[in-house]
């Protein structure tokens, strides 16, 4: 039984169709690519899943479950987590406070608990911190873990949205660009972690990227969209060897970088 | 800081003559509903023009179950929060699918609705005449003079304002933060801003009920006109001033704005222009609110060295 199988998902904006009969599948703990050309429906895949926009047609299944019609906070309930190619982060509070709005995910601590401050609120709290502060260090952010987090220059918001995302310790975990805007000894660190830390959670990754040398090196998979379609699935190697990919992606990519 | 507040307001109403103990009595009162109202407004970012009908709602079921029904005033006030939490509820359970103008609009709506129903239940309320309260009553004793009232008041104040910087401290509090800040965000992390909306909206309304009760009993008398939409833009202002999404900024903004009108007493027909131009002035030159001064304070005397320099550093690993 697939984690996730996506199908004949559709999804249209005025008209326009930006994802067209996509079907696709995913294991668990496996790690999948999605690259494309821009426009080819990459991120709406990732908004339909996490129920942030409305799917024209077809169907979503995590574990089983038809989750097509979900409101987001209910699919990331179901362990489906996502960070986004801008970095939403939360500006106003500290760095650890976005990490710690994560680890909350699971929090038991019940509402009077909080209010009067009782010892197991206490408790969990100290928790949350810990969990929370391992996670800033795994992603090198510890040193800010107090600065206001709309301070930092977008490199360490990548990092830290992607930290936050993890801290939910989703099942499946959709990242959104993950090493943009890096340089390269950032992007390495980032795709260290994110390795490791999806072994050591056992979390599947979809992975939209525009690095092509970061996703072959990272995806077991890769799933190529164009215009809303899928165009070819296959190991790194298939990808990059396949002629219908070359032509309508990697070509003018290859000749870019 | 909050000892030697806490010292101060102990001590210092025993030298003051029973005036001034009403006027801390009023400046703790809007203080319980500046921090309720600024969980709502300043932290989960939800406009509310109905917070005086919430007091209403408290002062009015205080009223009504002690000078009707003789209930000592122990019950009568968690009676009140548990009326206006419920209220509060049902008004956020709509108010999930609404924001911003809709939302002001919505909760102004709610307001007017609320001012005639106490008018046309004048059998219980009194109506436009008001009702009277007695000194309030508990355990059997009875808070006949100022200073016992005003333990009562400052005990209520210093409960809800702990309530309220535990719940700020906890994943609500940040839950409330980040629906603020980034709804998409906020989702993704599992957080439904439906349920934060209707939290907030009870949450508040609970702290305004406390104030609500504790007027009425101060003050003896309450008559529709004290909760109409004047009072809730006056309590904005509170929140404004002081500083949206800060606890210590919603107790500066209620005592700085309560003392406010007694220092303009030579001037009072002009104290609705002069409230203006604050909350104007303060939305354009000081959107931190006056706790940002604090801030500043701090800063300036504890040196926090500022880090920025090195997350540059840092963000070009190589």
């Amino acid at each position: 039984m697939p984690l996730l199988s996506i199908e004949q998902l559709q999804v249209e904006f005025g008209g326009i169709r930006a994802v067209n009969q996509v079907s696709l599948s995913l294991e668990a703990g496996e790690i999948r690519g999605l690259i494309g050309p821009n426009g080819a429906g990459k991120t709406s895949i990732i908004n339909a899943i996490t129920g942030m926009v409305p799917t024209r047609a077809g169907r979503v299944l995590f574990e089983n479950r038809d989750i097509t019609s979900f409101a987001p906070h209910d699919v990331s309930r179901c362990g489906v987590g996502r960070t986004f190619q801008h970095a939403e982060i939360f500006p106003d509070d500290s760095v650890l406070d976005n990490v710690r709005i994560g680890v909350d995910h699971h929090s038991q601590v019940g509402f009077l608990q909080a209010a009067f401050g009782l010892p197991a609120a206490r408790k969990a709290e100290s928790e949350t911190r810990s969990i929370a502060i391992g996670l800033l260090e795994a992603f090198a952010l510890a040193p800010w873990h107090g600065q206001r987090a709309g301070d930092l220059p977008f490199g360490l918001l990548k990092r830290l949205d992607i930290a936050r995302a993890f801290a939910t310790r989703p099942k499946l975990l959709l990242l959104d660009e993950p090493t943009s805007g890096m340089s390269e000894a950032e992007s390495k660190l980032v795709v260290d972690q994110i390795v490791a830390l999806s072994r050591q959670y056992g979390t599947a990754l979809m992975v939209i990227e525009h690095n092509m040398r970061v996703i072959m090196q990272l995806a077991e998979r890769i799933t190529v969209l164009q215009s809303g379609m899928v165009l070819f699935e296959g190991t790194p190697a298939e990808v990059q060897s396949n002629h219908k990919v070359i032509d309508a992606y990697l070509g003018e990519e290859m000749t870019d970088a | 800081m909050l000892v030697i507040v806490l010292a101060a307001l102990a001590v210092v109403p025993f030298f003051l003559t029973s005036y001034w103990v009403y006027l801390t009595n009023l400046f703790l009162i809007n203080a319980i509903v500046a921090v309720g109202l600024n969980i709502l407004t300043g932290n989960a970012g939800q406009i509310s023009l109905c917070q005086s009908s919430f007091m209403a709602i408290g002062a009015y079921t205080t009223a009504v179950l002690s000078a009707r029904y003789g209930l000592p005033y122990w019950l009568t006030l968690p009676a009140a929060m548990a009326v206006a939490g419920g209220t509060g509820a049902l008004l956020g359970y709509p108010a999930r699918r609404l924001s911003d103008i809709y939302l002001a609009l919505a909760t102004f709506g709610f307001l007017e609705i609320f001012q005639v129903v106490i008018e046309e239940f004048s059998d219980l309320t009194g109506g436009v005449r008001g009702i009277s309260i007695g000194r309030p009553s508990l355990f059997g004793v009875t808070l006949k003079s100022d200073l016992s009232l005003y333990c009562l008041v400052l005990a209520a104040a210093v409960i809800m304002i702990w309530v309220a910087s535990n719940l700020m401290r906890s994943r609500f509090g940040r839950a409330f933060n980040a629906v603020r800040q980034s709804p998409y965000a906020a989702q993704a992390l599992g957080i439904s801003i439906g349920r934060v909306k209707l939290i907030t909206f009870a949450l508040s309304a609970v702290f305004a009920a406390v104030g609500g009760s504790l007027m009425a009993v101060v003050v003896g008398f309450i008559d529709p006109l004290e909760f109409n939409v004047i009072a809730s833009l006056r309590q904005i202002t509170f929140i404004v001033v002081g500083g949206l999404g800060s606890i210590a900024g919603s107790v500066i903004g209620a005592l700085v704005l309560t003392a406010l009108p007694e220092l303009l007493r030579g001037v009072k027909e002009y104290v609705g222009i002069i409230y203006a131009i604050i909350l104007l002035g303060f939305l354009l030159f000081m959107p931190g609110g006056l706790i940002t001064i604090w801030a500043i304070i701090r800063d300036r005397i504890w040196r926090k060295p500022v880090k920025i320099e090195g997350a540059n550093r840092a963000a070009s690993l190589d």
